[in-house]
């Protein structure tokens, strides 16, 4: 944003920073020498959007290419676009000032289902017409990817294409294609679409395919226009991960961001297939990155951000292969330069006092873990392969190395799910407790802490619990009483999240597209930042569904059918559908399974290739 | 942390470098504490070998001399830090602008001889553009500033009614009519207890000409702008 022009309404709002861009690390290119303008939307504010790794190596893959010039835009907070609107100040891309409405393709990343009206706050900003089917020739692309576009039928009508899978390779070759057509004369919006989703792998264009529905509201099929159309798109994957693209000159921000840090990326996927997790089934295989390429890459983006924190990435770091190598080899690097190691995401069962002692210097007072449920018996259900022990033994490290507090994720509403498993949080957040009075040398001084933080279940596409109804409100409601009365000791704190946002969350993430006329309607009548606690209004979204025609409760409280066409079904994401129901009747046995390096389990994703992975 | 690396450096006294640098442009809009945060990133770039606290999470120590609010400019920033052994000021200035941004530029490093707590005033230049703006209104800022100007003033305990001429130790005021432009050159005090954010000098020219207007946020439309260009000290000489 120019800060001249607009420097008395930078001087008016909260955070200016968010908008003056400018940062150490931002990509400017000459305008001449560029033939395809791409706009990198993340739909929520810049200290959120700066954050994601996602974006960050996206933005490096584009402007590696010559005549392609990436750049940023983030939403900008509310009291910034009640004077956008009142000046009539169009949205602007961060590092030239340029209107998002002029640039070629506008892509925007889908991280959680709440951004949805973000998106269209942001291109009603910019001034491009909401729907795919009102936007004319000089219009830009709008494409979306990013985890929510496994199931991207809810905004299926703001989309002129989609991105499915790792974008590395994908979004250079949908520029190149651009250029061509551009260059060749045989662009119009349609041809273009079309090409990409007929030519190039792992595109979904959802304008090239009819839906029809049975007289039960459930999907009978959906029709690709022709027999070039791909019944079914495959996710993309980096076949070599190792020596992919990774972003060592990232932009650095100025402002205080929510993860303001390096980020080394050590493995995609996750072994675990915990039966509730969507993360863990829609990036297999797994594949990780070499020692020798991590910590050169670690030391490159020390020299080029001066950054005093590394975290490693990933969905559970101790299942790396060679985590006791690339933590060992990072620490002699990383302490000698006054740089501290953060290993987020630890399992209970990896949870060592030799693992603690190399992350020491992190600024934490606490140690979280996640059991996610409260006894045995539903741990298993959901596969989380965590057992009571397993805690109790990491706590006592972290007692023993002096710490008082411990927090723990639960969830409830899970499938299976009984008041007994219930009634099992409060008990083992109580022999937590109680095991901090069996360590002899715990830290005296202060009494222990245990929080317990408590989810709600959210069946999400492409689980083995994917078909399962969310319970209720108000059975939600009395769980969380249930729980609350059981916890007496008041060492024990207790929060829980708010079952209304997990419930709008769960008709997203298995809508269809008849949601998107809701989604639109929610957006005129004022929904913007869902995500945000104090925008979030579930009783409008209530009034909206009901004025729009959408049952709530078809989406979100309904057990799918088995045979059921699913809107997701037109992803083919690896893992496979006969993969999902053996484990949803493991899970009904309350029966875990092997994680992938203790035996595969036949899921489907190496199908997808990927050198390096951890299956055969 | 490793032991043996703050051991070593425990062997050798620090002393003190003085940095000067300028946060002008879109850097105007970068708070205190962000600046420090981006300050620190750029030092460590650099190499300079600096000396870190003690304790749970040791950190190297920066000392800025005068906090600037968000939306003034600086040509005139100092930063203290402790270092270790004899620095090269000029190529560490060359390494530091090499990896920063043209609008937060490294001017000069030095030893220092003075304490921070020797700046007593600070110089401003204030640039106020309006349509409004009209032949004379030089002199009704003038004239103003003849009696006391009394402002609700942000303090520790609170807001109190203050007249701010006693804090003003000279103002200047040009009209340039072809420009809409207004502009102030003011010496405001510094001191600790006695610091004068320049933005109560907007406000007081705001009363007397109306401009800019308080309410009307077009863009290109009225604005100002705030650079602080020396401090100085008790005597009116630059401070160093």
């Amino acid at each position: 944003m120019d800060y001249k022009k607009y420097s008395q309404i930078l001087k008016h709002v909260t955070k200016p920073g968010r908008y003056t861009g400018g940062e150490i690390g931002q990509v400017i290119k000459n305008k001449e020498d560029i033939r395809c303008r791409f706009a990198f939307c993340f739909p929520d504010t810049y200290e959120i959007g700066m954050s994601n790794l996602g974006v960050r190596i996206l933005y490096g893959v584009l402007n590696e290419m010559p005549d392609v010039w990436c750049e940023r835009v983030y939403a900008p907070w509310t009291d910034m676009a009640e004077y956008m609107r009142k000046y009539s100040i169009p949205l602007t891309a961060h590092e030239s000032g340029d209107k998002v409405a002029d640039f070629d393709i506008v892509g925007f990343t889908l991280q959680y289902e709440l951004c949805y009206t973000n998106v269209l706050y942001m291109l009603d900003l910019a001034g491009i017409p909401l729907l795919a089917s009102e936007r004319g020739e000089d219009c830009p692309i709008i494409i979306g990817g990013g985890p929510c576009t496994y199931n991207a039928e809810p905004v299926a009508d703001f989309f002129d294409i989609f991105s499915i899978g790792e974008g590395e390779e994908a979004l250079p070759e949908l520029c190149r294609l651009y250029i061509k057509m551009k260059s060749d004369g045989t662009y119009t919006r349609s041809k273009f679409l079309y090409e990409a989703a007929t030519t190039l792998e792992g595109f979904y264009v959802p304008s090239l395919y009819k839906v029809e529905y049975k007289a039960d509201g459930t999907i009978k099929s959906y029709i690709p226009a022709d027999e070039k159309v791909p019944a079914k798109i495959k996710k993309r994957i980096v076949d070599d991960f190792d020596t992919s693209y990774y972003p060592t000159k990232p932009v650095m921000p100025f402002i205080e961001t929510v993860h303001d840090r390096i980020m080394l990326e050590v493995y995609r996927g996750c072994i675990r297939g915990c039966r509730f997790c969507q993360a863990g089934m829609v990036y297999r295989p797994v594949r990780d990155r070499t020692v020798p390429t991590l910590c050169c890459q670690a030391k490159e983006l020390y020299e080029n951000t001066g950054y005093d924190e590394i975290s490693l990435t990933s969905l559970s770091i101790s299942d790396y292969s060679d985590i006791d190598e690339l933590t060992n080899t990072l620490v002699e690097w990383s302490d000698a330069n006054m740089v501290s190691l953060s290993l987020p995401s630890l399992r209970v069962d990896s949870f060592t006092k030799e693992l603690m002692d190399k992350v020491s210097s992190v600024r934490t007072s606490g140690l979280t873990f996640a059991p996610e449920a409260g006894t045995q018996r539903l741990r298993d259900a959901i596969n989380k392969n965590v057992y009571e022990e397993d805690l109790m033994r990491a706590v006592r490290v972290a007692f023993e190395a002096g710490k008082n507090s411990v927090k723990l994720y639960f969830m409830i509403g899970l499938p299976t799910e009984t008041d007994e498993d219930i009634i099992g949080i409060a008990k083992l957040a109580k022999a937590v407790i109680d095991e901090y009075y069996k360590t002899p040398n715990r830290n005296k001084k202060r009494p222990p802490q245990v929080t317990i933080s408590v989810a709600c279940f959210v069946p999400k596409p492409f689980t083995p619990f994917q078909w399962e109804a969310q319970n209720t409100r108000e059975e939600l409601a009395r769980k969380q009483q249930l729980l609350g009365d059981n916890i007496t000791d008041s060492r024990i704190r207790y929060t829980f999240h708010d079952s209304r946002t997990s419930h709008i969350e769960a008709v997203f993430a298995r809508g269809d597209r008849r949601l998107s006329a809701a989604i639109l309607e929610a957006y005129r009548r004022g929904s913007c930042f869902d995500a945000w606690d104090e925008h979030f209004d579930y009783d409008r979204w209530l009034s909206v569904f009901a004025d729009t025609g959408i049952d709530v409760a078809f989406y979100a409280n309904r057990e799918l059918g088995e045979d059921e066409v699913l809107p997701w079904d037109i992803i083919d994401c690896g893992v496979k559908k006969e993969f999902l129901l053996r484990e949803r009747r493991r899970a009904y046995e309350s029966k875990p399974s092997p994680n992938c390096r203790e035996g595969c389990l036949g899921c489907g994703a190496n199908s997808l290739g990927g050198m390096r992975r951890c299956c055969p | 942390m490793n032991e043996s690396v703050l051991n070593e450096r425990k062997a050798e006294t620090p002393s003190t470098l003085r940095i000067r640098f300028s946060k002008t442009g879109s850097l105007q809009f970068i708070s205190h504490l962000d600046l420090m945060r981006t300050m620190m990133r750029l030092l460590i770039r650099s190499g300079l070998k600096m000396w870190y606290s003690e304790g749970f999470n040791p950190h190297p120590k920066l000392v800025f001399a005068l906090p600037l609010s968000i939306g003034a400019e600086s040509v005139c920033e100092l930063l203290d830090v402790r270092v270790y052994g004899d620095i090269d000021c000029e190529d560490l200035i060359r390494r530091l602008n090499e990896a920063s941004t043209p609008e937060l530029k490294f001017i000069e490093a030095y030893v220092p001889e003075r304490k921070f707590k020797d700046i007593a005033y600070a110089r401003y230049e204030i640039t106020v553009y309006s349509q409004n703006l009209k032949k004379g209104c030089d002199n009704a800022v003038t004239e103003l500033f003849r009696s006391p100007v009394i402002v609700s003033k942000r303090t520790k305990s609170g807001d109190h009614d203050t007249d701010i001429v006693p804090f003003v130790r000279s103002l200047s005021v040009e009209f340039d009519a072809d420009t809409h432009e207004l502009h102030v050159n003011t010496v405001l005090s510094a001191a600790p207890d006695n610091y004068l954010n320049p933005e109560y000098i907007v406000e007081a020219i705001r009363r007397a000409t109306g401009a800019p207007s308080d309410e009307d946020f077009t863009p290109g439309g009225d604005s100002y702008s705030i650079l602080r260009t020396e401090m100085l000290d008790s005597e009116g000489q630059i401070f160093r």
